[in-house]
């Protein structure tokens, strides 16, 4: 063997001899591959079809990062005499979960109670009309974040459903699969919201710019009088969300020069980040 | 089982623990900047093992993070076969080359990586480009932590193999 024929690695203590290049060949098609995958999901949402499906088939490692943190969870509720009434504890954080849930309604309302058809739309929130979905994960997709939340198989939800928390709108199912439902937030970039502001009542349209970003008004002209630190609620008018539901806070109003439309900064209410369990609100 | 067979279960194996570690383990305050195990794992079997692991494992797994992720279909994809590619056609240099310049290369890599993923693939905004400050600093930051990372998970993945792999 000649000189400088063979290399010793730090990776790999072995001999690099020749190894076959990769054919570019092979290279090219993968490559065209995803573009075709990635152009039908942009134009046709192919992916929506069967995403919350592989949701499903990736459970089993779910099950096995969570099993360190079960076993550890139920050594501890062995050994704990007081499992039963962090039960009780439990159902009742559900319970109050689902009270605050109506409270933001009721707190809306109060503050336009000389409107009697917000009073009458209010009458059909019930708490049978919620139910309690644990969160599965959260993608590391700042843009597109998703949400899965666990649900039954004989869950009544359907897509488009508002998933709400006890302090605002978190978002709309996107997709179900079997055991799962995916939430499209409000935060994510594809997401719209028709708004209504607390004070000067005018109508807006919120769009989303990402988990940890401010939202934004869209379209508001130059002669509209929001007002920061206005508080913002759904409008109702697209019929997806129900009226009322909190979704955020004004936080800035800027007038760019070089623009026909006023810059309005949306905090939104919620974070999908810290909480556990949220709820899905269907009117079925 | 062959031993070339049994080395690909144990390169899967690795690979699959990588996608649990970018899905399900990392605290969601930190998930954004947290480095991208599967695309580190891959690069180091793409390089100590360019032989085994290739343009289908790059395809498939990149499908799997980008269902999972909710990231537009086949955008991991593409990135996955791209950076095998690189790697496999720069392997050798890439092998030889002290530890400390392997993780300057990722570091330009996974921000470039990152900032691909800001791109307006729906068409959202005027100017076809979601980044702006925060983002470039998310971004720089990821790129930071997964070149940390490489350290840890070249000698981590180096007693892996030597432990089961046989030639």
């Amino acid at each position: 063997m000649l000189r400088r024929e063979h290399k010793v690695s730090n990776i790999s203590s072995e001999a690099i001899f020749a190894i076959p290049a990769m054919k570019p060949g092979r290279v090219v098609l993968a490559i065209v591959f995803c573009l075709v995958l990635i152009l039908s999901d942009i134009r046709y949402e192919t992916s929506k079809h069967f995403r919350s499906y592989s949701h499903d088939l990736l459970k089993p490692l779910y099950l096995l990062v969570e099993l360190p943190f079960q076993v550890s969870d139920s050594i501890a509720n062995f050994f704990s005499s007081k499992k039963e009434l962090s039960d009780r504890v439990m159902s009742l954080e559900d319970e109050l979960i689902k009270l605050k849930a109506i409270a933001q309604y009721i707190e809306n309302m109060s503050s336009d109670n000389a409107e009697l058809n917000s009073l009458w739309d209010a009458a059909k929130f019930s708490k049978d009309n919620y139910e309690i979905a644990e969160k599965y994960s959260l993608s590391p997709n700042i843009f597109q974040p998703s949400l899965v939340l666990k649900i039954s198989s004989k869950s009544n939800v359907q897509e488009n459903d508002p998933v709400l928390v006890e302090t605002g709108l978190v978002g709309r199912i996107r997709g179900i699969g079997y055991s799962n439902a995916e939430v499209m937030l409000v935060q994510d970039v594809r997401s719209i919201v028709p708004v209504i502001s607390e004070k000067s009542q005018l109508q807006g349209i919120l769009k989303g710019n990402g988990l940890g970003r401010y939202g934004e008004l869209q379209y508001v002209k130059k002669t509209a009088s929001f007002k920061e630190g206005e508080i913002l609620y759904t409008s109702g008018l697209a019929e997806i969300f129900p009226k009322g539901a909190i979704v955020g806070r004004i936080i800035s109003i800027n007038n760019p020069v070089d623009s026909e439309f006023l810059e309005v900064k949306v905090e939104f209410s919620q974070s999908p980040s810290n909480k556990n369990f949220f709820l899905i609100y269907s009117d079925a | 089982m062959r031993n070339s067979q049994r080395n690909k279960v144990w390169i899967y194996l690795s690979l699959i623990a990588a996608i649990s570690l970018d899905l399900y383990l990392p605290p969601e305050s930190v998930v954004s900047w947290m480095p991208l195990f599967t695309l580190l794992f891959l690069i180091y079997w793409n390089m100590a093992l360019p032989d085994k692991v290739g343009i289908l494992e790059a395809l498939f797994f990149g499908v799997v993070l980008d269902l999972s992720t909710g990231t537009v279909l086949g955008l991991h994809a593409v990135m996955f076969v791209l950076i095998t590619y690189i790697c496999q056609r720069f392997f050798y240099q890439f092998r030889v080359s002290p530890i400390w310049q392997q993780s300057t290369i990722l570091f330009f890599l996974f921000f470039i990586f990152k900032l691909v993923f800001a791109f307006d693939f729906y068409g959202l905004q005027r100017d076809s480009s979601l980044i702006d400050s925060s983002y470039i600093l998310t971004a720089f930051i990821f790129a930071i932590s997964s070149a940390f990372a490489w350290p840890l998970v070249y000698f981590i993945l180096r007693a892996y193999r030597r432990k089961r792999m046989k030639s």
